[in-house]
């Protein structure tokens, strides 16, 4: 037999599924029986049944009678398992010749319950969690194409935010777990991926089992200075029973933009022209006699995107497995030229021996990932948002059409004389061995290796707009590599009613980066791109310019964890992690990270009725960190820059660059939660709730310091404190549990309260407030302002409350007096809104009707306020140079049109509510029994389905999609609505999965 | 129980044998402990110390333009149709209103105290033997340019901020202490008065960009001649010597052509074209790529007509009631202001330049004003200029001696210079016209100073009545004690970035009208507010009067 599974792993490796493997020419007999809901005792039909150790399986039909033959003779295990209830299993002992009989009554679940939830170094009875731990299992996956990981569980984990803002194929989500931590540090959450860290694109969207989100510091501390914004803990698919399975799934999209903004198009342009109409200021509009649909010029017909992966799983695991598998995936952009493109590969060879005793876990994951990169989209969006509709893409010597205006490229033009791509790659190769020399202990070592590198270049054609007869080019590659090593000692018991786990390990980490580019320009031909950059003549003119840079860092953790419960009524956890980062002052190289928890699971008690299936109140405290996003950080540090002619020689000065910073500390977040975990009425009602205030202390920011004595102006020190208090909810309803239609449906609801509590100590003083975000050209001037004592994303402007009959804004004085903006002062502005939601809210519903299965997932953000840049700059005829929004000539507050240049004030700060239909997803799955002979004998499973994603938007918001940017980094300008973005799109899917 | 004990002390092994270094490994970095400077690195090390006044003076929010001249009556920057309004600052600036954060000062203060604070490091590295020097009278020599410089960043500090801590100490590591304009004052007088002696008297390429015993004379003259503006004591008296040696040294001279010192080839590292640039920021379009107060004030289809790699960005042009004052045979005009058509011959792109803007505020065209065209404009031209920016050239030399005199009551010595720097200015058109008379000097100022109004008529205020050069008060110029003189700084130096320190010591910068400017209400005005980022970080820092 282990001949033939090294057989079947190369086979795979060749990319040929391996062959059945059929049993061995032996006596055989036959099974059969009924799969029925325990509550209503109802048929569950489509219900799996098999016999453990074989690749033997049936299918129940309508009436849940299932029937299996050419079982071995003896004593067998028979699972049977559905979406929605517990697991069945029994031993039944077959006959040679016989049918012997075995019925099914399976447990409905609103929740699995017998789930082991992955904590971090090891897993979890579900019951016995006394964290705030989400878990999310694959079949509860949002079911469309997901831009990555984040995607598969948005809307799904009541407190994590996933927000796709931006249409762009390469562009990921953006994701931020109860609410803004810090101010200069890192925003993101610690990914790990099977353990080991990594991204939400490191494997396939297909290839994952469950994501786990570790959301309170009590769960997280055991992962220390990384885990300050949470830990995402993403567990990839295995080979978990005997049988082989090989698996295709396949999709193909397509998609339009969102919602296309309503502009002046060329019938409008000439009309305007031809009616002399005079804009208040006297501009008029000019009429080029010709008409171009300037964004229909840039964006394709109809982008499609397509994604087929293929996984095989075989061998037992109580000997030697193998899971494979191999994605492809291509996605268009709905520009021209826009586009990603990723292959993921992924391999584990899991062996057992000495009855277990011994483990190994071989794993490689690699990936490559290339889109084009040529042109800034954004930008380019603007171009052909502003472009005059009369005017034409090419001149009648059919060069491209230019105009001198400000800032106003010919955006065709702009797509085809700029070029380039990226591309990266990933490969990760790791290796666990556990040993078991008594059933209590386990002793484990991963060690493993993460590269990859990045190579992007880039080009500029001779009749480009912006530099016309100078091309350039430049090429740059980036590369990383980490070496992870881990042991670990986990040690289980139980006596008299007590249940310990004892765990320690130490944990290592490096990480070393380089990067160098290079780049020339004046080159004889465009012909080369970036692929001769020698052959331009910028470089020995000292126009050509060159980067490298190298760093690395490391980081070494010691620590333990204490599991105890006793009877399953009282359970504790505690944890300690001493880590130390290269990256710290040398003054604080080292700390420690606490994390202790408590659970009381109230359902074991008799004073708690009946109809509580479960309930377990729950409290934790913890203390987690977030380093500093560079090394070197805290030394002194002299740059060679700037140079300065000496005796006629030009030199590069070496100034300063950094202070010193002995004290450059990891920000400390200290966590305290409170939880309950309920199910109701025979597991059909479960929910948990959850309630927190995270202290941010340390924390950093840039802090300006007097020259001399310092010898920088700046400082990054460890001072500031935010607080986020915030609470969540999630509820899981079965609403209707029969045989033949089951529907699930879950809401989650969350919402958090950020404040800037303090950013000065006796050595470093900040403002009280100080003023971020960017209006941009031809504003200049800042839209968020960030005070102390305050939330992070206020906007900050004049209130407007009128129009003059003059057209000028009336805006209000900081006495709450109405005045003309022309004399407004800068005190007089105010706080105008706030870009981050306060609530957001998810109902995610599940059908199952017979063979039909409908997902509907919905989700929405309350409570915020967006900045409509596309209506500030586009709503308003000042500028008839550029094309505008219908809605410019519209009155303001319903009596003026606006005669007034481009300013930020309150009209252009809406409301952003919405409400989404996300997606919804529609399948039918092909029974076995139901498919022609000839499939049926070698198709276990088929399932097509149709899918659509950002479906529907419910909201006042008069820009094309509220779901905008509102998690930032440090930028601090949450709710923005940018003027040059790359559009949201709507996409349908078709889609097929088939099991062999 | 055996296994138990066995993996146990395995474990404990392999975190007895775990990796627990964390010292830093540092490639791309120079850091302290790991650079040791030697002689040759002497040129690197003071090179911060001057690369300070090149990102200060005509880099965006450039000290020249918006801390200089924008408050003055030459130069504003109105809201254009493609925006310009940029939050107020321009606004502020021209209204005197500025806010204590203000990077448009505060841009100046920054530079300074970085180049104080580089030339108390290499002062301190010097004489503490960190870098060998290679002999004592290099050592003597290298320490008297750093020092000199040094009290240049004081008398700048002095002329915008006038109370500001002095720190020669690069050791000393308590906050510092603030100090008196006088002290300022007396500070920058001893250190230039000390080092002029031991500074270099060559000129040309070894000296060029840099502190030469001229430029130090010329310097401690210009402070003199603001004493009494400073520390209410004149010193008139002490001028006239100081530019006299200069004068005498022969060394250099008014350049026959007034573009000369701001054409591209003047300093001998592009050509050496002028002999009247003393000291100057030697900007490069490669090797020092900041100034660019030209994509500034040049408006974006200029970049077709003058063939630029770059497209302006149009905000800068010249007060029409200033740009009005100058004699119509003043070839001046023409040289400092880009007047009328401007296109390209296709007549595709360009402008029609009027002298004229309606109001600071509002959706003014491109075309309203004269961009400033003093420094040269060229071929190629990007986003930044190869053109330097003189800090002090000989015919300022000539007019501070002529200012030392007239304000002396020796107004026909003064004359003489004063026609003299004329010259070239009517050369080509009316000769006669370059001749000034002592008296001519004694009169008021030909500005007409007051509201300029929608109509393009200087009134009261907007929609008010006419004003003359004789209104008085806030409007006019007769009055204006040596007004004439002050007029012929403006003609010379327009948009040299002295115009504020001239409005200053003449007495109008807080007391004329001009353009959408109205007068002050009080003088605190005259120097700008300590930062208040600088106050929060230095508690010792108390606020200037009045803000």
């Amino acid at each position: 037999m282990r001949h033939l599974h090294v057989v079947s792993i190369l086979a795979f490796l060749g990319f040929f599924a391996p062959p059945p493997s059929l049993a061995h020419a032996q006596e055989v007999g036959k099974v059969a029986g009924t799969v029925t809901d325990r509550a209503t005792g109802g048929p569950l039909a489509g219900a799996q049944v098999t016999v453990v150790g074989t690749r033997l399986a049936a299918v129940a039909d309508a009436a849940g009678r299932f029937a299996l033959g050419g079982i071995p003779v003896g004593t067998v295990t028979l699972r049977a398992q559905t979406i929605g209830y517990g697991l069945g299993e029994q031993a039944v002992s077959v006959a040679p010749g016989e049918a012997t009989t075995a019925d099914f009554k399976l447990q409905p679940q609103a929740v699995e319950l017998e789930g082991v939830v992955v904590v971090g170094y090891g897993t979890q009875r579900r019951e016995d969690i006394t964290g705030a731990v989400a878990s999310v299992t694959s079949e509860q996956f949002v079911q469309s194409p997901a831009r990555d990981i984040a995607s598969l569980v948005a809307g799904k984990v009541a407190g994590l935010t996933v927000n796709t803002p931006s249409g762009n194929p390469a562009a990921g989500t953006e994701i931020l777990l109860r609410g803004f931590g810090t101010l200069n540090a890192v925003t993101s959450p610690l990914v790990l991926v099977d353990g080991v860290p990594g991204d939400l694109k490191t494997i396939a969207p297909q290839d994952v089992a469950s994501v786990n989100v570790l959301k309170d510091a009590s769960a997280a501390a055991i992962y220390g200075s990384r885990a300050a914004n949470g830990v995402i803990l993403i567990t990839t698919r295995r080979q978990e029973s005997d049988r082989p399975v090989f698996r295709y799934d396949s999709y193909t999209s397509v998609q339009s933009i969102y919602k296309m903004p309503d502009f002046l198009n060329a019938a409008d342009f000439r009309r305007l022209a031809a009616d002399s109409f005079k804009t208040p200021a006297g501009n008029t509009f000019e009429d080029l006699h010709y008409a171009t649909d300037w964004r229909r010029a840039v964006m394709r017909g109809t982008p499609v995107n397509y994604n087929h992966n293929l996984s095989v799983m075989g061998g037992t695991p109580a000997g030697t497995n193998y899971t494979a598998s191999l994605t492809y995936r291509s996605d268009e952009g709905i520009f021209q030229k826009s586009n990603n493109r990723q292959v993921t590969g992924r391999v584990n060879i899991g062996h057992s021996m000495y009855d277990g005793k011994l483990t190994a876990d071989l794993n490689m994951v690699t990936r490559w990932e290339t889109r084009f990169d040529g042109v800034d989209f954004n930008y380019l969006w603007r171009q052909a948002t502003i472009r005059n509709p009369t005017d034409r893409i090419y001149d009648d010597n059919g060069d491209w059409q230019i105009r001198g205006t400000y800032f106003y490229t010919n955006p065709v033009q702009m797509l085809n004389t700029y070029g380039g791509d990226r591309e990266g790659r990933d490969l990760r190769l790791h290796a666990t061995v556990r040993f078991r020399p008594v059933d209590q202990l386990t002793l484990s070592v991963l060690a493993g290796t993460d590269r990859g590198d990045t190579l992007a270049g880039s080009w500029r054609a001779l009749d480009n707009p912006d530099v016309p007869g100078i091309n350039s080019a430049s090429r740059g590659a980036s590369s990383y590599q980490s070496q992870v090593f881990e042991a670990t000692g986990t040690y289980s018991d139980a006596f008299g009613g007590h249940r310990v786990t004892l765990l320690g390990g130490y944990s290592y980490l490096d990480r070393l980066d380089d990067g160098f580019s290079a780049s020339n320009n004046r080159f004889p031909t465009d012909l080369y791109g970036y692929s001769s950059l020698e052959s331009g003549s910028g470089l020995p003119q000292g126009l050509a310019a060159m980067y490298s840079g190298k760093s690395a860092y490391r980081t070494v953790g010691f620590f333990g964890r204490l599991n105890w419960d006793w009877n399953s009524r009282f359970l504790a956890m505690l944890s300690l992690r001493y880590e130390g980062d290269s990256r710290f002052g040398a003054d604080h190289k080292w700390g420690l990270f606490p994390g202790v928890s408590l659970g009381w699971r109230l359902s074991q008690e008799r004073f708690v009725p009946h109809f509580v299936s479960d309930l377990k109140l729950r409290a934790g405290y913890g203390v987690t960190g977030i380093a500093p996003n560079r090394p070197y950080l805290s030394l002194t540090t002299y740059a060679y820059a700037n140079n300065f002619p000496v005796g006629g020689q030009w030199v590069p000065g070496l100034a300063p660059a950094q202070n010193p910073n002995p004290d450059l500390r990891w920000e400390k977040k200290a966590e305290l939660n409170v939880g309950l975990d309920f199910s109701l009425f025979d597991y059909r009602l479960a929910g948990t709730l959850d309630l927190y205030r995270r202290d941010t202390r340390d924390m950093l920011y840039n802090y300006d310091v007097p020259v001399p004595p310092y010898l920088y102006g700046s400082m990054l020190a460890n001072v500031g404190h935010m607080r986020n208090e915030g609470a969540e909810a999630s509820l899981t309803y079965d609403v209707v549990r029969s045989a033949r239609f089951h529907w699930q449906a879950g809401a989650n609801w969350s919402t958090n309260k950020n404040t800037l509590l303090s950013l000065s100590n006796q050595v470093y003083q900040a403002d009280e407030c100080w003023e971020t975000g960017y209006t941009g050209e031809p504003i200049q001037t800042s839209t968020h302002r960030v005070c102390i004592g305050g939330p992070i994303g206020n906007f900050y402007g004049y209130q407007s409350v009128d129009i003059s009959p003059t057209g000028e804004w009336i805006v209000l004085d900081s006495l709450g007096n109405r005045i003309p903006i022309t004399q407004a002062k800068a005190n007089d502005r105010r706080v105008l809104g706030n870009g981050v939601p306060k609530h957001y809210l998810a109902f995610n519903n599940s059908l199952r009707w017979g063979n039909l299965d409908l997902t509907v997932n919905m989700r929405g953000a309350f409570g915020f306020q967006i900045l409509n840049f596309g209506r500030l700059y586009y709503e308003n005829l000042n500028n008839t140079q550029y094309n505008m929004l219908r809605s410019a000539f519209d009155k303001v507050y319903g009596k003026q049109v606006l005669d007034y240049p481009l300013v930020y004030v309150s009209y252009y700060i809406e409301d952003g509510d919405y409400w989404k239909v996300d997606n919804a997803t529609l399948g039918y799955t092909f029974q076995a029994g139901s498919l022609p002979r000839f499939l049926s004998s070698s198709i276990q499973s088929a399932r097509i389905y149709v899918a659509g994603r950002n479906l529907l938007t419910l909201s006042g918001y008069k820009g094309m999609d509220p779901e905008v940017r509102t998690v930032t980094g440090t930028d601090l300008n949450p709710g923005v609505d940018a003027r040059d973005q790359y559009p949201t799109t709507r996409l349908f899917t078709l889609g097929l999965n088939l099991t062999f | 129980m055996r296994y138990v004990t066995t993996a146990g002390a395995a474990l404990l092994l392999l975190a007895a044998g775990a990796c627990t270094d964390l010292t830093e490994t540092v490639y791309d970095q120079t850091t302290q402990t790991n650079f040791k400077p030697t002689a040759k690195d002497l040129g690197s090390l003071i090179a911060p110390a001057y690369r300070a006044l090149a990102d200060m003076y005509m880099g965006w929010y450039g000290n020249v333009d918006v801390a200089q001249e924008e408050p003055a009556d030459v130069l504003v920057t109105p809201e254009r149709i493609n925006g310009w309004w940029d939050g107020g600052v321009y606004y502020r600036q021209h209204t005197h209103s500025w806010t204590l954060n203000s990077y448009t000062f505060s841009h100046t203060w920054s530079n300074c105290f970085s180049s104080i604070n580089n030339i108390n490091r290499v002062i301190y590295q010097i004489e503490s033997r960190t870098i060998p020097v290679a002999s004592d009278s290099v050592k003597t020599a290298i320490l008297a340019e750093l020092r000199a410089l040094r009290a240049y960043d004081y008398s700048l500090l002095l002329d915008n901020f006038r109370n500001v801590p002095i720190v020669t100490d690069f050791t000393a590591k308590d906050l510092p202490q603030q100090n008196t304009a006088q002290e300022v004052y007396d500070f920058v007088v001893s250190e230039l008065s000390a080092t002029i002696p031991n500074l270099s008297t060559e000129t040309g390429v070894a000296t060029y960009g840099r502190m030469n015993r001229w430029a130090a004379e010329a310097i401690l003259a210009r402070v003199y001649l603001n004493a009494e503006v400073y520390v209410g004591t004149p010193a008139y008296d002490k001028v006239i010597p100081l530019t006299q040696d200069i004068i005498t040294s022969g060394k250099y001279s008014v350049d026959p052509s007034y573009r000369t010192p701001f054409s591209v080839a003047a300093g001998p590292l592009d050509g050496g074209l002028s002999h009247e640039v003393i000291w100057a920021v030697p900007y490069d379009a490669v090797y020092l790529p900041v100034s660019s107060f030209h994509m500034k004030t040049l408006k974006p289809e200029l970049r077709y007509v003058f063939k630029m790699n770059a497209q302006p960005w149009g905000g800068s042009a010249g007060n029409p009631q200033f740009v009005d004052s100058y004699d119509p045979d003043d070839t001046r005009k023409r040289d400092t202001w880009l007047m009328g058509r401007q296109f390209t011959p296709d007549s595709v792109f360009g402008y029609d330049f009027t002298d004229t803007i309606p109001q600071f505020r509002g959706k003014n065209a491109f075309r309203y004003g004269f961009p400033v065209r003093k420094y040269e404009i060229y071929a190629g031209e990007t986003g930044a200029s190869n053109v330097d920016y003189p800090i002090v050239r000989y015919a300022e030399v000539l007019m501070t001696q002529a200012e030392a005199l007239l304000r002396t009551g020796r107004a026909d010595e003064a004359a003489v210079l004063v026609t003299q720097v004329r010259q070239r200015a009517f050369a080509a058109t009316n000769p006669a016209k370059a001749t000034v008379t002592g008296s001519d000097l004694m009169q008021g100022s030909s500005y007409l100073y007051g509201w300029y109004d929608t109509d393009g008529i200087v009134k009261t205020g907007a929609g008010g009545t006419p004003v003359t050069a004789t209104t008085g008060g806030a409007f006019g110029g007769a009055d204006i004690q040596y007004g004439r003189f002050l007029d012929e700084l403006a003609w010379e130096f327009a948009v040299e970035g002295q115009r504020r320190q001239q409005l200053v010591r003449f007495g109008v910068f807080s007391t004329k009208a001009w353009f959408n400017h109205p007068a002050d209400a009080d003088t605190h005005w005259h120097i700008y507010p300590i930062p208040q980022f600088a106050i929060d970080a230095n508690p010792n820092l108390k606020q200037n009067p009045g803000y």
